[in-house]
């Protein structure tokens, strides 16, 4: 998931604070969703 | 090495042996670099700058990592130490439980940066590098497309052999660059071998774990050229290999190799 975002700014779809501020919110939710410690 | 001991452990029970530890160093051309009065940089920004230097007359400054999925986030995971990050709230070097609290820093300042970085690098990459991943860059490298490459260390050794490289002994490893004010974090990776349990073997699995790692085996496995899971490499006198305590191909016997071996040894002694 980190890598298909970061390849996004890498190939211009999105800028790169574009790409990590949904790269964090979608890893926040899986990792949330896991069970693990997640405080946002 | 207790950090490497520690990546084959879950919730405090042993999941798998450990047999090559590497690192992610690197590597450069010291024709190149000799040739236009450079000094192989130790900041992103000479990294940068370096790249841009050097990237001229159908010569390219570096290769990235950059390929879609798994291995651009590898290289994420290299470079957000560097830049003075961390991808997750515990997850940092010496941190005593990584996985404590898994809140994400994705959009930290540190972590866009590292993006940004990987972007800007494109400029001094060859032609197609958005899809470039460890086999290609490794390539573009050994057959002298490339300036710099920062490589595990699994694959030093072809970068000196002359049946797989033409740069044999044009090149040399140094420490893999980081951000002005931010101590080094070489990425660690390696090897580990483990048993399926749903495996309708697991006594010969086990066995042949033992014999694979056995010492025998291994010095057997790193003359062959595989990276060793003892630090430094092969320096237990029960080897007892000719000339230098090292495998042949690590022996400090040129400059790209020695240049290679002392860095190792450098991290080696630095790791946590």
């Amino acid at each position: 998931m980190i890598g298909d975002y970061v390849s996004k700014a890498i190939v211009g779809e999105m800028s790169a604070e574009e790409a990590m501020k949904a790269a964090d919110q979608d890893v926040a939710k899986l990792l949330k969703d896991a069970g693990y410690v997640v405080n946002q | 090495m207790p950090s490497f001991q520690e990546v084959s452990q879950w919730k405090g029970q042993i999941i798998g042996i450990p047999f090559g530890a590497y690192f992610v160093m690197l590597h450069y051309r010291t024709d190149l670099f000799e040739a236009a009065g450079l000094q192989p940089p130790t900041t992103f920004d000479e990294w940068k700058a370096d790249a841009e230097a050097l990237t001229k007359d159908g010569m390219y400054g570096v290769a990235l990592n950059n390929q879609r999925g798994s291995a651009v986030g590898q290289a994420f995971f290299e470079y957000i130490f560097g830049m003075g990050g961390k991808p997750f709230e515990s997850m940092y070097p010496g941190s005593p439980d990584v996985y404590a609290d898994m809140t994400p820093l994705l959009d930290s300042p540190e972590a866009i940066a590292t993006v940004q970085l990987f972007v800007d690098m494109l400029k001094y990459e060859p032609l197609g590098a958005e899809n470039l991943a460890w086999d290609e860059r490794a390539a573009l490298f050994s057959t002298g497309q490339i300036a710099m490459v920062s490589e595990w260390t699994a694959r030093t050794p072809g970068f000196a052999n002359p049946e797989q490289s033409v740069v044999t002994d044009k090149f040399a490893a140094t420490l893999f660059p980081h951000a002005e004010g931010v101590d080094p974090v070489p990425p660690l990776g390696g090897w580990v071998m483990g048993i399926n349990k749903f495996g309708q073997q697991k006594d010969m699995a086990w066995d042949y774990i033992k014999w694979f790692t056995s010492q025998e085996t291994h010095k057997k496995f790193v003359l062959a050229g595989g990276p060793p899971a003892v630090s430094p490499p092969c320096r237990t006198r029960k080897w007892s290999l000719p000339n230098s305590g090292y495998p042949p191909s690590m022996k400090p016997r040129s400059t790209p190799l020695r240049t290679a071996a002392r860095a190792f040894l450098s991290l080696l002694r630095s790791s946590p």
